[in-house]
């Protein structure tokens, strides 16, 4: 006997938000030149129905962090640690297990609002494939899933049936976002979901996400390089550099009393919202690049780039340790209040020329 | 889309007139006369001009092509010389038996192949069964048309003995479609048939799998398989974008591989319209084998026509004005 749609939507309400657990979560890829190891022993939590924000630069290991969540990666990656949604060790489970959790327990919102969708298959035949595989219902119940779905988004249920190139860039992501929340997913992973838009559209997308997120009470770990986005909508956030964290906490503690120099120097690249009568902070960069992660540095991994270095950080990999009510992964803790002080200034940053 | 499909048929048109032009005028060339084959000798030059009337081959060659593309337009396409009669009369049959043994070939041969280019995509890059099957796709398509047919012929028929290795069998006196219907056609068909299909897999095969390898890395891709459903309807949502690339060489393939079948149908003597060609060409009988490269032509431009026609309904972003 398969569901109603009023059933349907009754078990799917039903469902709690799911608990995260990343215990040692790393990742290496196999390649011609050696095994690169894109994300090293990571933890972190996630409680149920809060957002979790995970920034850092482009290369840093956050989308493999995502995929990895998911089992999403290719072969050549090797998965080690455990993710534990509520408990059960999603890298543990074997294939059927797998299937049945993905999107009935842990749902995707992907990077790129173009290519997410196939381009050959309607809108809302992809949607209605997502929840079909899960749940035994009809064609017409879980279409009738579909619209009500859209109607969350804002998109006219008409449009169902059409393909994904008549879509604009938001109209596509915001498909994505609706066959997302299809089956009420306990988690929601969003891996840069507004990324591929323009700002007028990255704030709706976003507000969108917040506003279901809070109506529907789900977990979620939105990955991003734009502070101001997490700030606005994650309630704990974590920094990651060259695959490792190097700053976690509550958002707030974390982004207004930094203790990692890589946090502060990510905050001075993005604008920020002047108090009255402030004078307009400069944008500065943190110049260099991510280190080889083929062959990465002995000591702490933001040391070549890091305008507070001494002897210490180059010979020395410093851990994640609690302090006040985050965690930071630097030696020189204790300074950290003189660190936010120079590191507003943007002769901090600039690189002196290497004589040899 | 009718004012699209209107100005394609009007150039198919065009170009169907131009290769008739072209094979009417590629006959009278060739340095070689067909009375002379076909009049017995010792006939009086005035009993020779009566024939040559007769066949179309008299007055000046610009007379004969204004009568012939005439005579065309109303269907009749002359008369053949060997056979002494209608050359439509001549090429019907054979037609059909070509028909046997080239449409269940192209349709077996490109889902087979189609088919086994999926999984040979969606294996494991750089395995056993994407080196395998690439290897033996590279085989069959790198050796000579006519070594499948041969081996073959060798295996089964020589060596086992256990089905015929020549011409399509004895009607014994059926007509009409009963001349099909019987144990002893489909006896002879079977390695014929057999030899069409494997001519027509490796190209499909590699084709496919070149698409579904290029689909499996798209973002679309991980999203399907994010939203866990079974791996094959995975695989099955790369390979039908794959089968955009595949729809666009498969049609022109098919009237082509009509072509190719000639060397099929001369391996196994298999009466059909690809030898019968040859053999007419050989012949010097004109009107047979023009209406033969005519039929053939028609086929490509609506094979082409078919597969744009196709493309647009595979994938929606083609939209035909």
């Amino acid at each position: 006997m398969s569901m109603t749609f009023e059933a349907l939507c009754t078990s799917l309400e039903s469902k709690p938000p799911v608990r995260l657990q990343v215990q040692d979560l790393s990742v290496t890829y196999s390649t011609s030149k050696g095994p690169v190891r894109a994300v090293s022993q990571i933890n972190f939590d996630v409680e149920p129905g809060t957002n979790f924000g995970l920034v850092g630069e482009s290369g840093c290991g956050k989308s493999t962090v995502v995929k990895s969540l998911m089992r999403l990666l290719p072969d050549s990656a090797k998965v080690g640690g455990k993710v534990l949604l509520d408990g059960k060790d999603v890298l543990a489970m074997d294939r059927k297990a797998l299937a049945a959790v993905r999107w009935t327990q842990i749902a995707l919102v992907t990077q790129s609002a173009m290519n997410s969708l196939d381009p050959v298959f309607t809108v809302g035949d992809q949607i209605v494939e997502s929840i079909r595989a899960h749940v035994d219902v009809s064609h017409a119940v879980a279409w009738a899933r579909a619209e009500q779905m859209f109607a969350m988004v804002g998109l006219p249920a008409e449009r169902l049936r059409e393909y994904p190139h008549q879509f604009s860039g938001g109209m596509r992501q915001r498909a994505v976002i609706a066959m997302a929340f299809s089956l009420n997913a306990g988690l929601l992973l969003a891996d840069e979901p507004t990324t591929a838009l323009d700002p007028i559209m990255q704030d709706q997308i976003m507000s969108r996400i917040r506003d279901i997120q809070q109506r529907l009470h789900r977990s979620m770990v939105l990955v991003t390089h734009d502070i101001a986005v997490v700030s606005e909508t994650c309630e704990t956030v974590a920094i990651m550099y060259a695959g490792r964290i190097v700053e976690m906490g509550p958002t707030r503690d974390v982004l207004n009393k930094a203790y990692h120099p890589y946090t502060m120097g990510l905050q001075n690249a993005f604008p920020r919202i002047r108090a009255k009568g402030e004078s307009k902070p400069p944008l500065i960069s943190i110049s260099g690049g991510l280190p080889d992660l083929l062959h990465p540095p002995k000591g702490c991994r933001f040391e070549p780039r890091c305008p507070f270095s001494t002897e210490r950080c180059r010979a020395e990999d410093p851990e994640l340790r609690p302090v006040g009510t985050v965690m930071a992964a630097c030696h020189h803790i204790d300074r950290a209040e003189e660190f936010r002080r120079a590191a507003l200034k943007a002769e901090t940053w600039r690189v002196e020329e290497d004589v040899q | 889309m009718r004012a699209y499909i209107l100005r394609r048929l009007l150039q198919s048109m065009l170009v169907v007139f131009v290769v008739t032009t072209i094979m009417f005028f590629m006959f009278r060339v060739m340095p070689a006369d067909p009375t002379t084959m076909f009049l017995e000798g010792g006939m009086t030059e005035e009993a020779r001009q009566v024939l040559l009337e007769e066949w179309g081959l008299n007055g000046t060659l610009w007379e004969q092509y204004v009568r012939y593309m005439g005579n065309l337009l109303t269907g009749d396409f002359g008369n053949s010389f060997f056979y002494r009669k209608p050359a439509w009369d001549v090429l019907w049959p054979f037609i059909i038996n070509t028909l046997w043994i080239a449409v269940p070939g192209l349709l077996l041969g490109a889902v087979i192949g189609s088919g086994l280019g999926m999984i040979v995509g969606w294996a494991p890059r750089g395995g056993k069964v994407e080196r395998s099957g690439i290897l033996l796709a590279t085989i069959i398509r790198g050796a000579p048309s006519f070594v499948v047919g041969i081996m073959l012929l060798a295996i089964f028929s020589s060596w086992l003995n256990w089905v015929p290795g020549y011409g399509m069998g004895d009607p014994q006196g059926a007509t009409g479609l009963m001349r099909y219907l019987n144990w002893d056609f489909a006896h002879h068909l079977i390695l014929p048939l057999c030899a069409v299909i494997i001519f027509f897999i490796p190209e499909n095969l590699l084709l496919m799998r070149s698409g579904v390898v290029e689909a499996r890395t798209e973002d679309y891709i991980e999203l399907v398989r994010a939203k866990g459903v079974s791996e094959g309807r995975v695989a099955w949502h790369a390979g039908r974008n794959s089968m955009l690339p595949l729809i666009t060489w498969l049609f022109p393939a098919l009237a082509e591989t009509i072509a190719g079948i000639v060397v099929v149908e001369i391996v196994f003597s298999w009466p059909g319209v690809g030898r019968e060609l040859v053999l007419a060409v050989v012949r010097q009988d004109y009107p047979v084998a023009q209406a033969a490269f005519f039929l053939m032509s028609i086929m490509i431009v609506l094979a082409n026509l078919a597969a744009d026609l196709t493309y647009s309904k595979l994938d929606p972003r083609v939209v035909y004005k």
